[in-house]
């Protein structure tokens, strides 16, 4: 294993450990915790044993291991920025909601 | 008397000019008037409740859109039956609210809009490239083609009013309007009005135009 292996392996530790801490205290739901459990068990697994990455990239028609993670990355955190997008715009919505009937219900006071 | 209609002004950081729209307003008969302080914290609100408005506070500042419509529900809930929406700046007469509203009280429209180019003389050939720009863009997001965009002087029936749910905070709700007056097929018609142009009172400049025109893409294809 190389020293970067070593760093990836321990940062997904870290963050493993940061997400059960999260769902413990009920900031993450079961279904967000899972999730993000597998990712970095996955980021951790890749770490151990990088010619997975290669094997899995052979599958799906891809030539380098290191591509197929590029690519996944890519897509995962377009998913990410959209999600994030969606609800920013519903806090939004929902913050104009909440001043308007404040608005309205001192006016009748 | 025009009891039955209510004038709503969204104003923000409008202290210098809001009295005066008020008392204009009060001038030409209108006793209902809502004026929704968005979030400004000078002497906005306190002129306008002095020159006899009843004013809505917003907490923080959450757009013009926002704040047109806190001030419409707000007078549907009071039981209006026209609603028109003024702007705070100066920039409109209230002598021609009535050229505005008589043909939605005669039940030929639901909405009028204000269009510019006819009594307006002298506009700045910079407002007029970007009018032209804000015309021909409106018509590409919503298929309606229109002799003006944006100058923010309508008025609508109570049906209509209850229609416009606007969504859009901030400037994009002049073309969400216009949206919703195709979606659902509302009756409607252009009326010539009067705008004051002077450097203090220029609303929307090119920057501004820009930032609606992104506003309005982003919301037409991702919500």
């Amino acid at each position: 294993m190389t020293l970067f292996s070593y760093l990836l392996v321990t940062a997904a530790v870290i963050m493993l450990g940061k997400t059960v801490y999260k769902y413990s205290e009920k900031k993450f739901t079961a279904i967000e915790a899972l999730v993000w459990s597998a990712l970095w068990v996955g980021v951790g697994v890749i770490s151990f044993a990088p010619r997975l990455v290669s094997w899995l990239a052979g599958l799906v028609g891809i030539g380098r291991g290191v591509d197929l993670v590029i690519y996944v990355s890519i897509l995962a955190l377009f998913y990410l920025v959209f999600r994030l997008f969606d609800r920013v715009e519903q806090l939004s919505e929902e913050l104009t909601s909440f001043v308007r009937e404040k608005a309205i219900e001192d006016a009748d006071e | 008397m025009n009891d039955d209609t209510c004038i709503i002004i969204a104003a923000y950081y409008e202290s210098d000019n809001i009295g005066d729209v008020v008392r204009s307003l009060l001038e030409h008969n209108y006793e209902n008037i809502v004026v929704v302080n968005d979030g400004s914290d000078d002497a906005t609100s306190d002129q306008a409740q002095k020159a006899g408005a009843t004013v809505l506070e917003h907490a923080i500042n959450r757009g013009q859109g926002a704040a047109l419509r806190t001030g419409v529900e707000y007078a549907l809930r009071q039981g209006a039956e026209y609603l028109v929406h003024f702007d705070a700046d100066g920039q409109h007469q209230a002598e021609e609210i009535q050229d505005m509203v008589e043909p939605v009280k005669a039940g030929r429209v639901d909405i009028t809009l204000g269009k510019r180019f006819e009594k307006t003389g002298d506009i700045p050939a910079s407002k007029k490239t970007v009018l032209y720009g804000a015309i021909l863009f409106q018509f590409l997001i919503t298929g309606v083609w229109l002799s003006d965009a944006h100058n923010g002087f309508r008025a609508m029936n109570r049906g209509a009013a209850e229609t416009l749910e606007i969504k859009q905070d901030r400037m994009g709700h002049a073309t969400e309007i216009i949206e919703y007056i195709k979606r659902y097929d509302l009756r409607y018609e252009e009326i010539p009005v009067t705008i004051t142009y002077d450097e203090d009172t220029e609303g929307q400049r090119l920057w501004n135009a820009i930032n609606i025109a992104k506003k309005n893409l982003f919301h037409k294809f991702f919500r």
